[in-house]
């Protein structure tokens, strides 16, 4: 199944419904490995930061490492409180529905290279944004993944 | 969703990923520093140099065994990047004042000597060199010291050792009792001057003296000119020995007891610039990462003056 990927940005709801059922986990890997490259290349950009190809890839290694550290742990977390709270879904779903939760990060790419060493202080806010894009989606993820649509 | 909406949703996606694949190789040449135009500021950027326009002092480390020597991919320590670093601040307009916070033990003359010459282009550009010591600036790490124009230590600073050494091995003896003999074929009679597998003869002995004679006399020379010093004067305090801060000080090798924030107000008055300065520090943020994995396998396995052996070296050997 091809992801729709504009329907997760303007009907997040029932693109991640769509997904639920269709479960292509490469899909969702390769989106969620793409998420974390735009996530730190985009910030390379705005710090205006050259370096290596080794350095780059050794600094995405780590990223990937410690992100998937903490999405792990952050969906082991998750899962439990919905649990707690009557909610009725599969850790394994929730996890690969995640991974489409950090679509936005893909948009620090073409605004890293717009606002290309503008510095780290014009870095936080941009991420800022992102980050609660990304964390509404994770909401609407749970509410799919959980049954707790209202 | 009928196929209509399918077909369109799939078309959008492909769109998205060709934009973003664009987008994605666009900012890995950025940020591989691929791209043919590079201009000066990605130069500094690469050499990790922080821009900015108000008038600021630069703070350059030097620490360790100065050589030259080829950088590893976590490490850019040898002269030549240190050379370049001067360099590139020496085409700041920005940047009034370098002070050189300087924490070795010395190194290989020829290392030390291209330091002193990028610093002497510095100071023909006009700007001001402070030299500020740490625990240890002796030898090579005293004579570019030497060549600024104020040099701060603390109290209990090592510094001196003002000399030239050029530690040869013997190891004749043992290779007999293993029972391996050295037969080497050689063009002319020096060829194999300070072999490790004989004894060396005494004109042998007198051509090496000559060489260590010929560096130590360029030492006492930067001394004398830099800290303008009588010549006869250096030489009697250039016996080789370690001076604490206190007695640099009193003997007329160092100017003032202070650290490095000291050295940095001194420079920036010197520089002329008003109220506290801006300071610029020059770092490799992840090489101090990777420094704390690598450090403890160096000071365990690394012998005193251990990558200096067969070199002609401005190096207290036993400082580390």
């Amino acid at each position: 199944m091809t992801v729709p990927v504009p329907e997760i940005f303007y009907s997040p709801q029932s693109a991640i419904s769509k997904l639920k059922n269709s479960f292509g986990i490469t899909n969702a890997i390769l989106i969620q490995l793409s998420s974390w490259l735009s996530l730190i290349a985009g910030f390379f950009l705005l710090c205006g930061k050259e370096t290596s190809l080794g350095w780059f890839i050794f600094v995405y290694a780590a990223g990937v490492l410690l992100f998937s550290a903490a999405k792990i742990s952050s969906a082991l977390l998750i899962h439990l409180f919905a649990e707690i709270l009557g909610g009725e879904g599969k850790i394994t779903k929730l996890l690969f529905l995640l991974c489409f939760a950090d679509l936005p990060f893909h948009f620090l790419l073409p605004l890293g290279l717009l606002l290309k060493n503008a510095s780290f202080l014009a870095a936080v806010p941009v991420i800022l944004i992102l980050w609660g894009w990304s964390a509404f989606l994770t909401v609407k993820t749970l509410q799919v993944n959980y049954n707790f649509l209202p | 969703m009928n196929e209509n909406e399918s077909q369109s949703s799939s078309a959008w996606t492909t769109a998205i990923v060709l934009l973003y694949g664009a987008c994605l190789g666009a900012a890995l040449f950025q940020i591989l520093a691929v791209s043919p135009q590079k201009s000066k500021p990605s130069e500094m950027s690469r050499l990790h140099i922080k821009k900015d326009s108000s008038p600021s002092v630069a703070v350059v480390p030097i620490y360790g065994v100065i050589t030259i020597g080829e950088d590893g991919p976590f490490s850019n320590k040898s002269t030549d990047n240190l050379n370049k670093r001067l360099k590139a601040l020496g085409e700041r307009n920005d940047v009034k004042a370098i002070v050189l916070r300087i924490n070795s033990p010395g190194g290989s003359v020829g290392a030390v000597q291209e330091v002193c010459d990028e610093i002497a282009k510095l100071k023909a550009s006009g700007k001001i060199i402070v030299a500020s010591m740490g625990d240890i600036a002796a030898s090579g790490g005293y004579y570019i010291a030497a060549s600024a124009d104020k040099i701060y230590c603390n109290p209990g600073t090592l510094t001196g050792s003002i000399g030239v050494i050029f530690e040869l091995a013997n190891v004749e003896d043992l290779i007999k009792k293993i029972g391996v003999k050295m037969n080497p074929i050689k063009s002319s009679a020096h060829k194999d001057i300070g072999s490790p597998f004989r004894t060396m003869t005494a004109d042998e002995q007198k051509i090496m003296q000559s060489v260590i004679d010929d560096a130590y006399g360029q030492f006492v020379d930067a001394v004398a000119s830099g800290r303008k010093m009588d010549k006869a004067r250096v030489k009697v305090l250039a016996d080789g020995r370690i001076y604490s801060g206190a007695q640099a000080k009193a003997n007329g090798l160092v100017d003032e007891l202070g650290n490095l924030e000291a050295a940095i107000s001194k420079a920036g008055e010197l520089a002329g610039i008003k109220g506290k300065p801006k300071v610029l520090y020059e770092e490799e943020p992840w090489e101090r990462i990777l420094q704390s994995f690598t450090q403890s396998k160096e000071s365990l396995f690394k012998l005193p003056g251990s990558g200096m052996s067969g070199h002609l070296a401005y190096l207290w050997e036993y400082a580390e």
